[in-house]
């Protein structure tokens, strides 16, 4: 089996200084990859990295078999890599319906229609609120919206920063159940999540990453049985 | 970042004292009235340019309106002089307080919005200075602007009455005037204050949040140097013997830019160097004002796209880079 | 009689105020989606009265075509002006972008008096030596055809921006830049477009103000001043503050220039955007984007 994405040696940052260094790790097709680490640690900058939004400066970037690590973000998206970033990220100043619109802005009229319809009817929250701000809208409902926005062009890798950060408990297992769904319906998907019992629960592979370097990688259980990386991220007791 | 050991500055303290002493020397030289004429102005210019380093360099704010100061002082000193019968030097002194004082008000009302706003402000500033001299008729005397003015006079206890009437004894008086500025502004880019306005400039959020009242700081940099400015459009007048509303003109902003660029913003003594260059530079060019201006955009356009940090800024990366380890010669 | 010279007047300053909304809003776009403050707007509208008056007066061209072919070409300019300049400078090197377009300002002005001189330039339009006399307010047909181009100019800019994709992808490169890139707006051709919109807003203020005022090298300095005031005082990211400070300008300018002489006029305006900054930073119709 191919892997979905490969990072070979890849450094990126947001001016020539690397944030994320010579990090090589590879993601499986379908599988679910939970990102862990200390704030500040990288992990955002890694899930940029992989869809253009920061400058690449070194490595290689390989996805299903070809070199994306110079493409534009919007030719990333167009091979089916979709994003959504840590915080509120949609257009405040605009209704859900334009923030739709746009989520859907690379495709074609009537299947960016069809493809609104099918999120509004998986979330009616999307159509009650149809009129309404995004910035006005709770930051669950955000959330939700910034996630329907990325799966409108239906991607096959989907790249989730902190999906549950600030969010209710029942938001958040809302949101994980998403995650779950679409995992089970063959998207492969990578998070970075702080609530990582609610994220390790879901997730095949896990990725430490401390001071922008990959410093553990293994399964949940491997993750668990790990007396330092317990005590350094997961908060257990020594 | 302009970090100097104990020994180097000083050795650059030691140069400076002798540079300033030849300086001061050229005058003997014999040269002609209108080499010391230029060597007056490139004095004031360096006075602009080492105010707006203090200014945009360390601080990181663009002010775009130093030729308002420059130009406030000059008709304060002018109009204090011809209306009110002061001495010169107290009107040039009240101009530069006043000017000083209008630079911390204008950058007190547009940095409580964002650096952005203090750019356009200065700007907008400038050109309302020289609208109200122009048309404020009563006491600016309009377009025409105030002719004959006196000239300086010094008396010295003992020695009688010195009159500051040759280019070469006005250069004497500007130079005296630059190497004060130069020093001024060199222990405030050299003290604690200094290494606020760099953290300022590099990272203000992170200097506020270590408890630091930014606001302070960068009114201080902006006050200090628009009333340098003040002082030398008030003293540069009595040498011109005429101010009228092209004291203002934005060809002195542009040119006071363009010296702090090529410089390097945030380099001290480059940016002197280049404020001298570019003063003589039109004199050795022999090209007409148009073409000079043309040019000086070229280079402006040029050092944002190739250079943002100037010569300076190059001389200093490179002495940065010759002084890491290469690789494989240890270190990480 | 007083009302009926008020009224003549405030027409004029209409006129004169669609062009400088053209100008505003050109320059707020182009801050909006680059972030850069473009200098050299002043100068672009100084290039395409030029440029008019060398397709009518000396070429004898149409004036409407004119207008177009000005504007076409400033277009392909502000495309150029994008590659190979403004796509070098990232959206928060504020400062950078404000320098490089003024020494591009520089370039531009100093170098058409050094090509062209200071001598101001007319150009005659025959078929618009009439006069209209709406409610007996007698209007020159050069500005009546100024003010219908601004205001199709004005409308053809609401058009794109609220009813076309590229419009909606500038609005939404405004409001959220990485939003935009995550959706997959390609940013790069947006701006390009953007810049190239602006400069054809110039072309047209310059072609539609070129029978009106003279022609010549300094005419777009103290506009580009103006109009960075009227986006302040507007509210930078308000497209339509903008356009409504630009009116009043034009109307206040037009009407109390009639009374005290124009520096003044314009040092008002100087002072109340210095006013504006300080009791209402956001300008008076601005959402949240500052300056
Ligand atoms: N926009 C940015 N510009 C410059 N540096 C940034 C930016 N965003 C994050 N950083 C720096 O990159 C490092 C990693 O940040 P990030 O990837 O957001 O960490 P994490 O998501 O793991 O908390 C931090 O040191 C942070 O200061
Ligand atoms: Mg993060």
């Amino acid at each position: 089996m191919t892997p979905a994405l490969a990072f070979e040696g890849v450094s990126a940052g947001y001016s020539d200084e690397a944030i994320v260094r010579d990090l090589s790790c590879t993601i499986e097709d379908r599988s679910v990859t939970c990102l862990i680490g200390a704030n500040g640690a990288g992990k955002s900058t890694l899930l940029k990295s992989a869809f253009g939004l920061v400058r690449h400066l070194g490595g290689r970037l390989i996805y299903r078999g070809e070199a994306i690590h110079e493409l534009l973000p919007e030719a990333r998206l167009q091979r089916g890599i979709a994003l959504v970033p840590q915080g509120r990220c949609n257009f405040q100043d605009m209704t859900v319906r334009e923030n739709l619109w746009l989520g859907a802005y690379t495709l074609a009229r009537p299947a960016a229609e069809a493809a609104i319809g099918r999120r509004v009817a998986q979330f009616p929250m999307l159509g009650r609120k149809w009129n309404q701000l995004a910035g006005n809208l709770s930051g669950g409902e955000q959330q939700i919206l910034e996630m329907s926005m990325a799966l409108l062009v239906d991607p096959t890798l989907l790249l989730l920063d902190e999906p549950s950060l600030g969010l209710s408990p029942k938001t958040m297992n809302e949101v994980f159940a998403v995650i779950r769904a679409l995992a089970a319906s063959g998207v492969t998907v990578v998070m970075v999540e702080q609530n990582v019992h609610g994220a390790l629960a879901i997730s095949d592979r896990v990725i430490v990453l401390d001071l922008g370097q990959k410093i553990f990688e293994g399964p949940p259980t491997a993750v668990m049985a790990d007396a330092h990386i317990r005590t350094a991220f997961l908060g257990a007791a020594p | 970042m302009n970090e100097t050991g104990a020994r180097p500055r000083r050795l650059e303290l030691g140069i400076g004292a002798a540079a300033a002493a030849l300086l001061y020397l050229l005058p003997t030289a014999g040269f002609s009235d209108y080499v010391m004429a230029v060597a007056t102005s490139a004095c004031a210019y360096c006075i602009l340019a080492v105010g707006l380093n203090l200014v945009y360099g360390y601080t990181g704010l663009l002010s775009l309106g130093q030729v308002a100061f420059w130009g406030l002082g000059a008709y304060v000193a002018a109009l204090a002089a011809v209306d009110l019968k002061w001495s010169i030097w107290a009107g040039v002194l009240v101009g530069g307080v006043i000017a000083g004082i209008s630079g911390i008000a204008v950058a007190f009302s547009s940095l409580r919005l964002s650096r952005h706003a203090f750019a356009i402000v200065t700007l907008i500033f400038a050109l309302l200075m020289q609208l109200i001299a122009r048309d404020w008729s009563e006491v600016t005397r309009g377009p025409l602007g105030i002719p004959a003015l006196p000239q300086p006079t010094l008396d010295l206890p003992g020695l009688g009455r010195f009159v500051f009437d040759t280019p070469a004894r006005y250069y004497v008086l500007m130079l005296t005037l630059a190497l004060a500025s130069i020093v001024v502004v060199y222990s405030i880019v050299h003290s604690r204050i200094g290494r606020a306005l760099v953290a300022i400039r590099d990272n203000e959020a992170l200097a506020e949040s270590q408890g630091m009242n930014t606001l302070h700081y960068k009114l201080l940099a902006v006050g200090v140097s628009a009333a340098l400015a003040g002082l030398a459009g008030g003293l540069y007048v009595f040498h011109l013997s005429v101010v009228d509303p092209s004291i203002f003109d934005f060809a002195y902003t542009e040119a006071t830019v363009i010296m702090v660029i090529v410089g390097g913003p945030g380099c001290f003594w480059a940016v002197i160097a280049s404020s001298i260059g570019f003063s003589i530079l039109p004199e050795a060019l022999r090209v007409t004002d148009r073409v000079r201006y043309v040019l000086y955009g070229a280079i402006l356009v040029a050092a944002m796209l190739v250079m943002p940090k100037g010569i300076g800024g190059l001389l200093q990366q490179r002495r940065i880079a010759a002084m890491r380890p290469r690789p494989g010669q240890g270190g990480t | 009689m007083e009302l009926q010279y008020l009224l003549q007047l405030a027409a004029n300053g209409i006129v004169i105020g669609s062009v400088y909304a053209l100008l505003a809003i050109g320059l707020s776009l182009i801050f909006g989606i680059l972030g850069v403050v473009n200098f050299a707007h002043g100068e672009f509208y100084m290039l395409g009265a030029t440029a008019t008056y060398a397709l009518v007066a000396l070429l004898g061209l149409d004036y409407w075509v004119s207008i177009v072919l000005v504007m076409l070409v400033a277009a392909a300019i502000g495309i150029a002006l994008h590659d190979l300049f403004l796509k070098r400078i990232g959206r928060h090197e504020f400062e950078r972008s404000m320098l490089l377009t003024l020494g591009l300002a520089m370039i531009l002005q100093n170098g058409a008096l050094a090509i062209w001189g200071a001598d101001p330039k007319f150009v005659r339009v025959p078929a618009l030596s009439g006069l209209i006399s709406p409610f007996e307010v007698r209007i020159p047909l050069t500005r009546a055809a100024a003010f219908a181009a601004a205001i199709a100019g004005l409308f053809g800019l609401i058009y794109l921006l609220h009813r076309t994709r590229l419009g909606q992808a500038m609005r939404a490169v405004a409001s959220n830049p990485t939003a935009a890139s995550v959706v997959g707006i390609p940013a790069n051709l947006i701006a390009r477009a953007t810049v190239a919109v602006g400069l054809a807003m110039c072309g047209l203020a310059g072609a539609a103000l070129a029978p009106i005022y003279t022609v010549h090298p300094l005419m777009g300095t103290l506009f580009v001043f103006k109009a960075f005031a009227i986006v302040i005082i507007g509210g930078m990211g308000s497209l339509s503050g903008a356009a409504i400070v630009a009116f009043a300008l034009g109307i206040v300018e037009s009407t109390v220039g009639a009374y005290v002489s124009l520096s003044t006029t314009e040092g008002i305006v100087f002072a109340v955007m210095i006013a504006v900054l300080l009791f209402r930073p956001l300008g008076l119709f601005g959402r949240g984007l500052r300056v």
